[in-house]
């Protein structure tokens, strides 16, 4: 039960708040309202911190039991381990935004949006079922999209705010498709069974594809190259949000779901190449794009894009000791980065802006923001003794004994050289911010914000501060489990900050030396990469968003549009009928039916049937031609008259005889019709569409034909005309056949008839009436 | 010798004569109505329909077959002969603001709404090409009639010419295919012609193969799929928007379940390659759907072309041509046919005097000034687009599921990419609602029917969704007939 309570728990907050909303909205609700709300993520860290030192164990729920898919809940060390960084974090988000929102704010959206959010996120990490983890998974997709826009009057909120849903949606539907194929390896949505079919899964042949869909998933969540483009633009968002959402909490989800199903995957060439390549890239990019920017915030996005692809890359290598790694970078990179997020919040309350061309040296002015600043940006830099330098020591160890690596020493020098960024821009941040003297002025005098902005910052920034000088206090209850819950295997750490003098730390040496270099030319760097930008401005995946797909699809479809949507009648029953003919034709030729001419012969052509043949064509030509619409129904009348003739030369009088009436009707019929409408037609169409006009019925005219002859001598099923022939006589006592069928044994049939045709007759009655007199006054009114 | 009368059991057809003789009456009752009463015959058509509903519930479970076999009951029949009443309800339910708005308040539109009602639900119980095909033209002469029904707006004229002149052409060309069938098989029966096809290599048979290209152009042109699409968008547009919602969904229901029998019965999806065809018509449906979809500024189109898309993800579950395709099919039609209906019904909110309000910048801030009505739409969207926990998302797990099963991985893979295309418009119209700014004089035409017929719609995705239970097992069990 606890676990439901965890799971469920935010999000009956959330619904409590929107029912009391228009209640909510009249009261002044200040402070008091986060105040409440901070219950919540509390109660649920709690919760949490009880279920520690458990067994993993399941809880389940039936849902749609013919399918397999349950309300089913995992807790494990990797759960715990995530669920409390989402409600510890949460708390102190929760405590933040108190401080962070002003009263003018919608503050009731933004808490029923962030309790969403954090009843989504825990669902995933909770999840045992597939389905259930999609579920929770789009869920966080689609509460980030609304506090992403939570400043609609922005329209670069509202452009960041489709950006993130679109990619993470594609992403969480492909992943969706992955499922579907790991249940047609495994037949069960089960993760806790799923995980113990890794043998089965690697072994077979959907493995590959099933694993790209599914990373594909997590690559979009988790900003990896090339699907990073979205989170720098979901930086329009509160800084509270983008402090919890998009740096600790919902960006890792697709690390955790990478974590989660590592015993079912990893372990192949194929896995370590996928994950740890678009980990590798997309640290590399991330921190060659952060040390660009100027807008703080930005800064600390492109950081989050790098670092996110540096423990992917851990859980890439797939070994025991990189796992364990990766583990301890995620508690290390969640405290240090929220942290600096909050102070960027700060910041740009303090000074009106976050753009390091504005502002400066504010070492002296936010004496605590400070503090807190050089523990988050040197533990981000990897340098004792702080978290950082543990988790970066043990990534380079790890980066050392990868398996399906054939060149040695690639991938160290590799991960030194991306760290080198990192380095440099963890101390732009630091230098810039606190300590040089930025060109511009801030638009606001800058000043320190209270306790209640800085608390939350400060806690993280002292949990930065014990991984590193006592990492012992998490290691053996909350990473330990969750890394055995990863690889498999029984996790011992040991962790301390001095292993004495090894290849990591003459690798660490590597870095921090051209670190420096690099920082301290940071002017040229940029403006050497400012340069290469503005020559290839295509070279970006921002460019295929944004004239691919939100630009070109769109001209694209208009442009086809214009073809196939025309808004005239004539060309969409043109291309219904090329479509039929077309396809009938290919089918033909696929099969190489060539016609038989035992059909044609068989029948037997007589010369008058020949003239009558030819008398049809003439008049179908003559309707066509003639320019007169009483002469065009004339001639159509008269190919009627003439079909009827033809059942005569065959042989059928009583059908001719229908044939005469019906086509007498018709004609009479037509013409009362036209009587109302102009005598001469009037001529619009363009040449060549007549032209494609007359093709087309040429090419139905000679398919339709070709295949009827073709269809000719198939074997058709006896006849019924035997059977009324024997009957009649003995049955209904008639010798006319056609008689008796029509009055015998067709009589309800005639009967139904003859009503049907006396309630047209009454109709067709009623609306001469109604020509007769039309209504006076309006003009245009009268008539049908 | 006697002459043998058929036994026919007219209890099979029992909820279809009563809902004809009540809309013949409502005809009747129509004439002594005063024009500003009218609204009292929707109510009628309400009870007349809940009534039919109430006949159905002695015929649950009972398997009958009669009308010398063209008409057959079973669970498959009555699953979509529930779901279609449903639909003409919650239409008549959103007509009753609309009507007076449009100054189309005519008794006639509720009568001619529940004999195309009749036509639908005859339509999953023929078992014979005529009685498909009849069925199929009750169902489309009362359509062509509705679609006009604003008969001083030229549009809606104009949509009305073009959806008949188009829809005589598809009949016609289905009833050439039902010649050829017939010249073929010597029967009409599905069930005759299904174990004559058993004993045919239809790949190479000149006339099976017409038969097949015939039929499905014209079930193509009821399904609205391309290429046979192109009357939808504009004749959705120019409909009253009741109508165009009972053309998206009860249509739709009607076309898909009639064509699932014709299809399962008469052709063998199992054997040979010939019904590759059906897997272009798929592909370029759900494509060109969704793209030209993302191209709209207006709502109505932009559903039209969403119905399209629809279309396409429904084919691949008969493609895939198993219990779970098929079973896919029901589900998803049945939760398509709820949240399609709740997005018209939005749109109907927006509809006032002298305001038509389908541009999708007519909804602007409609979330911050009704949270519920937006909160419904995000919900219809998510179960448009497929996420969960709505209908629309267990539908399409169980088709991307059986096309995956059938190893028609490209067909799933395709429609992922279109879902997330079809993410992308859905949630600029959301977008729209939640971020732009409201317009001064918003109110929306709320009537009790209206709210009524939200909330349904909205709670039967949701159900749907969360307790997808018993659909599937119905589904599942009434899909068995066919293999």
């Amino acid at each position: 039960m606890t676990i439901l309570s965890i799971v469920f728990l935010p999000f009956a907050a959330s619904l409590l708040i929107l029912l009391l909303s228009p209640k909510l909205q009249k009261l002044d609700v200040g402070k008091t309202l986060g105040a409440v709300v901070a219950a919540v993520p509390l109660i649920v860290f709690s919760l949490i911190i009880s279920l520690i030192g458990q067994a993993a164990h399941t809880f389940h729920i039936p849902w749609v039991e013919s399918y397999g898919i349950e309300l089913s809940f995992l807790v494990d060390g990797l759960s715990i381990l995530f669920g409390m960084l989402i409600s510890g974090i949460g708390l102190l988000v929760v405590i933040y935004s108190t401080w962070y929102l002003s009263d003018k704010e919608d503050k009731v959206k933004f808490y029923i949006y962030l309790m969403m959010f954090m009843g989504a996120m825990l669902g995933v990490v909770f999840s045992n079922n597939l389905i259930g983890l999609f579920t929770f998974w789009e869920l966080t997709s689609i509460s980030s999209f609304l506090l992403i826009g939570f400043w609609y009057h922005k329209e670069a909120s509202r452009y960041g705010a489709m950006k993130a849903l679109i990619i993470t949606g594609f992403g969480g539907i492909a992943m969706l498709a992955g499922f579907v194929l790991l249940y047609a390896i495994t037949d069960t949505f089960d993760i806790s069974k799923i995980l113990t079919m890794g043998d089965v899964i690697r072994s077979s042949s959907l493995y590959v594809p099933a694993l790209v869909l599914i990373f594909l998933g997590c690559a979009t969540k988790s900003a990896q190259f090339p699907f990073h483009v979205w989170l720098p633009n979901a930086m329009e968002a509160p800084t509270p949000i983008s402090a919890y959402l998009h740096s600790a909490t919902m960006v890792k989800a697709g690390l955790f779901l990478v974590a989660r199903l590592s015993p079912a995957f990893s372990g192949t060439a194929f896995w370590t190449c996928l994950v740890a390549g678009a980990g590798l890239t997309t640290m590399l990019v991330g921190g060659v794009l952060a040390i660009r920017q100027t807008d703080l915030k930005g800064l600390l996005a492109y950081s989050t894009i790098s670092q996110l692809g540096m423990i992917m890359a851990m859980f890439g290598f797939g070994t025991q000791y990189s796992v364990e790694a990766a583990i301890v970078h995620i508690l290390n990179h969640a405290s240090f980065k929220a942290a600096l997020f909050m102070v960027v919040g700060i910041i740009d309350h303090g000074c009106g802006t976050r753009d390091l061309k504005y502002v400066g040296n504010l070492k002296k002015d936010m004496p605590h923001s400070f503090k807190i600043a050089l523990v988050g940006c040197l533990s981000m830099a990897g340098l004792p003794i702080f978290g950082g330098f543990i988790s970066k020591e043990m990534f380079y160890e790890s980066a050392l004994h990868i398996p399906f690596v054939t060149v040695p020493g690639l991938i160290p020098a590799f991960v030194v050289f991306a760290s080198i960024f990192t380095f440099a821009y963890s101390f732009k941040f630091l230098i810039w911010g606190f300590f040089k003297e930025a060109p511009g002025h801030p638009p606001k005098h800058a000043h320190e914000a209270p306790m209640l902005g800085w608390i939350s910052a400060a806690i993280l920034a002292s949990i930065a501060v014990l991984l590193g000088v006592a990492p012992g206090l998490f290691s053996h209850s909350i990473l330990e489990p969750a890394a055995a819950a990863v690889s498999g295997q029984p996790a011992h750490l040991h962790l301390a900050l001095w292993h004495g003098v090894n290849t990591p730390l003459v690798m660490s040496l590597f870095t921090v030396i051209p670190g420096t270099f690099l920082f301290l030319r940071l002017n040229k760097v940029t403006a050497f990469q400012s340069k290469i930008a503005a020559k290839l401005p295509h070279f970006n995946p921002n460019f295929l968003y944004n004239r691919g797909f939100l630009g070109g699809i769109p001209s694209v479809a208009r442009r086809s549009l214009l073809q196939i949507q025309s808004g005239y009648l004539k060309r969409y029953l043109f291309m219904i009928v090329s479509f039929v003919i077309t396809a009938v034709l290919l089918f033909s030729l696929f099969k190489g039916w060539t016609l038989s001419y035992d059909g044609l012969t068989a029948a037997g052509i007589t010369i008058p049937q020949l003239l009558t043949f030819t008398l049809i064509v003439c008049a179908a030509l003559a309707t066509i031609r003639f320019k007169n619409r009483i002469s065009a129904i004339l001639s159509l009348g008269m190919t009627g008259f003439l079909v009827a003739f033809f059942y005569v030369l065959m042989g059928a009088p009583d059908l001719a005889l229908t044939q005469f009436l019906v086509e007498a009707i018709s004609v009479i019929l037509i013409l009362l019709v036209f009587y109302l409408v102009p005598p001469y037609f009037e001529e619009k169409t363009h040449k060549t569409a007549k032209s494609l006009d007359v093709v087309l019925s040429v090419f139905v005219g000679v398919v339709m034909t070709y295949y009827m002859a073709m269809v000719m001598d198939s074997h058709f099923t006896e006849s019924i005309a035997h059977y009324y022939l024997e009957m009649s006589e003995k049955l209904a006592g008639g010798r006319n056949v056609v008689n008796v069928v029509i009055v015998d044994f067709r009589g309800f049939d005639t009967m139904g008839e003859i009503s049907v045709f006396s309630i047209a007759a009454l109709a067709v009655y009623a609306m001469l009436k109604l020509k007769k007199k039309p209504k006076l006054g309006k003009e245009g009114d009268s008539g049908l | 010798m006697d002459p043998i009368l058929p036994d026919i059991q007219l209890i099979a057809i029992l909820p279809e004569i009563i809902l004809a003789l009540l809309a013949c009456g409502l005809f009747v009752a129509e004439s002594f109505i005063q024009r500003e009463k009218k609204e009292q015959l929707g109510y009628y058509a309400i009870g007349a329909l809940a009534l039919t509903l109430l006949s159905t519930i002695p015929l649950w479970g009972k398997e009958i077959s009669t009308f010398s076999g063209m008409v057959v009951l079973d669970s498959y029949a009555l699953f979509f002969k529930t779901a279609l009443i449903l639909i003409s309800a919650i239409i008549i339910l959103m007509s009753f603001e609309y009507v007076k708005i449009e100054r189309i308040n005519l008794g006639e539109y509720y009568g001619v709404i529940l004999f195309a009602t009749v036509g639908m639900m005859l339509m999953p119980s023929a078992n014979d090409l005529l009685s498909f095909y009849l069925s199929l033209e009750l169902m489309s002469m009362s359509l062509y009639v509705l679609v006009a029904f604003m008969r001083k707006d030229p549009k809606s004229v104009e949509s009305g010419i073009k959806y008949f002149l188009t829809g005589v052409l598809a009949s016609g060309i289905i009833l050439y295919g039902i010649a050829f069938l017939y010249g073929t098989s010597g029967t009409t029966n599905l069930g005759e012609i299904s174990v004559f096809i058993k004993t045919q290599e239809i790949g190479s048979s000149p006339s099976l193969i017409m038969a097949f290209i015939l039929m499905i152009t014209g079930f193509g042109f009821k399904i609205a799929a391309v290429p046979f699409h192109m009357w939808a968008p504009d004749v959705y547009e120019g409909a009253p928007t009741p109508v165009t919602a009972f053309l998206s969904s009860g249509s739709k229901v009607a076309a898909f379940s009639v064509m699932l029998r014709v299809f399962i019965n008469s052709f063998d999806l199992n054997s040979g390659s010939w019904w590759q065809i059906l897997w272009i018509i798929a592909v370029m449906t759900m494509t060109l759907g969704n793209l030209v979809a993302l191209t709209q500024t207006k709502l109505k189109r932009m559903l039209a072309y969403s119905s399209i898309a629809h279309a396409g993800y429904l084919l691949m579950g008969l493609i895939a041509a198993s219990q779970i395709g098929y079973a896919g099919i029901m589900i998803y039609l049945v939760g398509y046919a709820f949240m399609t209906l709740g997005a018209f019904t939005v749109i109907v909110l927006l509809c006032r005097k002298n305001h038509r309000g389908d541009q999708i910048s007519d909804l602007a801030g409609v979330a911050r000034t009704n949270p519920f009505v937006g909160l419904t739409f995000i919900l219809f969207a998510l179960s448009l687009i497929g996420i969960p926990p709505t209908a629309g998302f267990v539908g399409k797990l169980f088709l991307f599921n059986a096309a995956i099963q059938g190893g028609f991985y490209w067909l799933a893979i395709i429609g992922v990419l279109n879902s997330t295309v079809s993410l992308y418009y859905y949630f600029r119209v959301v977008r729209v609602m939640y971020m732009d700014e409201p317009a001064e004089d918003l109110a929306l035409s709320f009537s009790p029917g209206m709210k009524i017929a939200l909330g349904f719609t909205a709670g039967m995705t949701l159900l749907l969704g969360l307790y997808p239970e018993p659909i599937i097992r119905a589904a599942i069990d009434s899909v068995k007939i066919f293999l």
